[in-house]
């Protein structure tokens, strides 16, 4: 029978024998409906970006080329190289340490790593201002120490500059890939480790063959988030005295009133961002974890090595966040012990994680059901459309605010007009005017974490998984419910956290979007630190790390040990 | 179509004990037959099924067998419903379950899968797992049907247990109660055996093979094994490349093979060149009937297995002269050389006299040779 079957074969069309596509039921609604509504809120901000740019005059871009550009690309291109190097170091070096070695006090500094997570880059500059000031602590203990009676006499690097820049911003942006990093060298098991030993590799050869090739999906990913923050920061670069695409951005909206010149450079930043998300799809090419059975045996060390292991790891932690707490806290405790707790700060705080929490429920929700539906649905088709819902991440907070409030603004005119028309009531600013708006740009900013997340629990999960929940009788919306976000809780967790984190820190969208006479954390540092009182804002950016710290000491206990 | 008893002179080998008393039904279906007519799958350009045909009796194991790549794991996902095929139709009881304008999905088809690597559920407890597929179930209906099934498999006492406190042999064991406690129309199991070692593998082989004929399941392992096809199946099906070699009796296959790659497939045989004379076939080895059709002057093959050549003290039969010999415990493998043939001839013999150097002689049983053209 198979002979007769196969001279058929040369008259067989695969196209016209092709089964027709049976009507799909409600999980394949829910997931569509998911995937259209972050496809429009994505584009939405950016054609709206394109119109703003457009309706500037042409003659903008030869003033733009002549003296804005270069300088702006150049600074940006060299903080980029900066503070890559440093957090790829910094990052697999420490996450390698942690992962393989032991040695005393690892355990500490394998969670204390991700402090620095805790601590935004607008502050750790305001923090270093002070610190490293020609009457700071440090130049002050310095001087003690040589016996240089005035501050011009001691050799001291220029703080505002773009390498400290670079070096501040690295130094608490690295646990974005020690985060992921570590998780790999963890997961991909003892099997493949022990395999490089007993072929005879030694600890570094162990790393530069084994280890790191595998972990290279992760430091991608980890090092593309910390660039994409890196060009998303404003208040370090403008401490510092760096002029960066987004500050120039910044600078041209609200020192010109410029916004189509700002829209003009936004559009050269796009392209920034384009080459880094390409170069991270470079880096996670055919990228897959192995997940192991077992996690490593460390390696113990032990006398001047144990030392230094653990020397590499503190510095980080030490210069990302314990001085730059340290003095937070101690200007803080100052301040309340000279004007006691300022009345707003504690409404500030519950706007401020109110807010946050609001958006970390849509953000992982959203990314959860996106990153199973693309699992589902979309097994063989390259998952490029989830790499476009996290292109959010790449606009900076200023743009996607600015964008932003065009489309809003139109959406609030059409609400308003029809409920004049259909209900004789008159609305306010619904989206504008509200946390609808602000919420909006958290979801489209940080949906790149929670998809990432998503995507990362999932990939850990054998298709056989999948298809095991179909056989055994449930549907896509069950194998979701049932089996993905059991499985992929806890990389969903961690997701969800680093989201909420960010989403606290966030300082420029939240400047813009939030509803009228809100005030965050963050509004009220930049609101002090704009006129000058630096300590009432050291208690606001204090409250900012010890939030950021509560999700982060639950996120060291969630990863695998 | 016969639904319940095989016919007789039919494929299936019809159980000659009498059935020990039913068991439970673990719930009230019959098994079906289930039938592939001409199935495709294509990938890209990838071609994996060039039309496969066959049928799956009731309530008999029916072994899909070939090598890695022949497309037997592909065929088992359309089956279940996971993949869809190019062409063709796949049904249940004469119930198109997926063809040109129907595709019932694998959460509708009710057809159990079992996979390589068990897909337990690493989250869920043993009875969770088997729970799992009975969710159409009231909870109070759902749990006896479950608990009855880990009976089944030994696994009563495990029911608590995560997938990872398992053994493999208790993952193997899980699986299989998860697949059958729905009472699926239908049974696949994907290579059920392959990641177990060997001792555990000879015995899960046999329990779960009764387990199957006593549920009385619509049985279908994909297998690589010839051995494990011919131990345990009813009916083997025999694929290569993507097409169906042969179809039939383990015995009836192996004893009566319809070509050198079916012969090939089931287990080793000698291949010994020759030309056909007569109705005849002339081999270093001697004269051997051929069938009718042969022509005259035709290159052919005789193809004998192992055990079908005789060895005995020399002076009787063809004379030979060990050249190795290879301890196989019950039995050992020699190769014997043979003056007017290229390559030894592999045998296997019991007594332990034979050593390399040896001069033996050769016989060869009529019943284990068979004649292809070349």
């Amino acid at each position: 029978m198979s002979s007769v079957a196969l001279e058929a074969g040369s008259a067989w069309d695969a196209r016209a024998a092709a089964p027709r596509r049976p009507a799909r039921g409600l999980g394949h609604a829910v997931f569509l409906s998911a995937a259209i509504l972050v496809a429009v809120a994505l584009i939405a901000p950016v054609a709206s970006l394109a119109v703003s740019a457009l309706q500037g005059s042409a003659g903008l871009w030869p003033h733009l080329v002549a003296y804005v550009l270069p300088q702006a690309l150049r600074d940006t291109v060299l903080l980029l190289l900066g503070v890559g190097l440093l957090v790829l170091v910094v990052g697999v070096g420490t996450a390698w340490l942690v992962a393989a070695h032991d040695f005393p006090g690892r355990r500490l500094v394998e969670w204390m790593l991700v402090l620095p997570l805790a601590v935004p880059t607008y502050i750790v500059a305001y923090a270093y201002l002070d610190l490293l000031h020609p009457v700071g602590p440090v130049q002050t203990g310095l001087r003690h120490l040589f016996g240089i009676a005035s501050p011009r006499d001691l050799p001291f690097p220029e703080v505002r500059s773009l390498p400290v820049c670079a070096l501040l911003i690295g130094f608490v942006l690295y646990p974005y890939v020690y985060l992921p990093v570590r998780a790999v060298f963890l997961l991909q098991g003892a099997e493949v480790l022990e395999a490089a030993r007993t072929l005879g590799a030694g600890s570094a050869r162990t790393f530069w063959r084994v280890a790191l090739p595998l972990a290279r999906p992760g430091i991608a990913v980890g090092a593309s988030l910390a660039l994409l923050e890196a060009l998303n920061d404003i208040g370090a670069s403008e401490f510092l005295g760096v002029r960066t695409l987004t500050v120039s951005i910044y600078a041209t909206w609200v020192n010109r009133s410029d916004l189509p010149g700002a829209a003009q450079i936004a559009l050269l930043l796009l392209v920034v961002v384009l080459a880094l998300l390409a170069a991270e799809a470079w880096g996670r090419r055919q990228g897959r974890y192995v997940a192991g059975r077992r996690t490593p045996q460390r390696r113990p060390l032990s006398g001047s090595r144990a030392g230094l292991a653990l020397l590499a790891c503190a510095a980080p932690i030490t210069v990302g966040f314990v001085a730059p707490a340290g003095y937070l806290l101690v200007e803080a405790s100052k301040r309340v012990a000279f004007a006691g707790v300022s009345a707003g700060l504690a409404r500030e705080t519950l706007n401020t994680v109110l807010l946050s929490a609001g958006a970390t429920v849509l953000t992982v929700g959203l990314g959860l059901v996106l990153a199973s539906g693309a699992r589902l649905y979309a097994r063989r088709v390259p998952s490029l459309w989830l790499r476009a819902a996290g292109f959010g991440y790449a606009l900076p907070g200023t743009i996607l605010a600015v964008a932003l409030l065009g489309p809003l603004a139109g959406f609030d005119r059409m609400l308003a007009a029809v409920t004049r028309d259909l209900f004789g009531v008159t609305l306010g600013l619904l989206a504008g005017g509200t946390a609808v708006a602000l919420i909006y740009a958290y979801t489209v900013r940080f949906l790149a974490i929670s998809i990432g997340a998503a995507e990362a629990g999932l990939a850990k999960l054998p298709a056989s998984q999948d298809e095991a929940s179909r056989v055994l009788g449930q549907g896509t919306l069950g194998t979701f419910r049932l089996i993905h976000v059991p499985f992929a809780w806890t990389a969903v967790a961690s997701g969800a956290l680093l989201v909420f984190v960010d989403c606290m820190k966030e300082l420029p969208a939240t400047l813009l979007l939030r509803p009228l006479n809100v005030e965050t954390l963050a509004t009220h540092l930049y609101g002090e630190a704009a006129r000058g009182t630096y300590e009432d804002g050291a208690v606001a950016a204090l409250i900012i790390v010890l939030i950021g710290l509560l999700p982060l000491t639950l996120l060291s206990r969630l990863g695998p040990r | 179509m016969q639904r319940h008893a095989p016919a007789p002179g039919s494929l299936v080998a019809a159980p000659v004990e009498p059935l020990p008393p039913a068991p439970p039904r673990l719930s009230g279906r019959a098994a079906a037959t289930l039938s592939v007519e001409d199935v495709r799958c294509r990938f890209g350009t990838k071609t994996v099924l060039r039309g496969v045909s066959f049928e799956a009796p009731p309530a008999a194991v029916t072994c899909l067998l070939g090598p890695s790549g022949c497309g037997k794991t592909t065929l088992l996902r359309i089956l279940a419903g996971i993949e869809r095929p190019s062409a063709g139709r796949v049904m249940l009881d004469g119930e198109e379950v997926a063809g040109p304008a129907v595709f019932v999905p694998a959460e509708s088809r009710r057809v159990g899968l079992m996979f390589q690597d068990y897909a337990l559920f690493p989250h869920l407890t043993v009875l969770d797992n088997v729970l799992f597929g009975l969710r159409h179930l009231p909870r109070g209906e759902a749990r006896p049907v479950a608990e009855a099934a880990l009976d089944r498999v030994g696994l009563a006492g495990l029911a608590g247990r995560r997938p990872s406190e398992l053994s493999g042999g208790e993952q193997q064991r899980a699986a299989l109660a998860r697949a059958i406690a729905p009472a699926p129309r239908a049974l696949l199991l994907d290579e059920p055996f392959s990641n177990l070692d060997r001792g555990l593998r000879d015995d899960l082989r046999d329990s779960t093979a009764a387990l199957l004929r006593d549920s009385r399941i619509t049985a279908l392992v994909v297998t690589h094994d010839p051995d494990e096809a011919m131990q345990m199946a009813d009916h083997i099906v025999l694929l290569s490349a993507g097409e169906v070699l042969a179809a039939g009796r383990a015995e009836d296959l192996y004893r009566r093979p319809a070509s050198l790659a079916v012969a090939r497939a089931l287990a080793d045989v000698n291949e010994v060149p020759g030309r056909m004379a007569g109705g005849w076939i002339e081999t270093g080895l001697g004269r051997f009937p051929g069938l009718g059709h042969h022509p005259d002057g035709a290159a052919a093959i005789l193809a004998i297995r192992p055990e079908g050549i005789r060895i005995g003290p020399a002076g009787s039969g063809r004379p030979g002269r060990i050249a190795s010999r290879v301890f196989r415990g019950a039995a050992s493998s020699v190769r014997v050389e043979i003056e007017g043939l290229d390559a030894p001839i592999r045998a296997v013999v019991n007594r332990s006299a034979a050593a390399p150097g040896d001069l033996v002689s050769v016989e060869v049983e009529p019943d284990s040779a068979f004649v292809f053209l070349a």
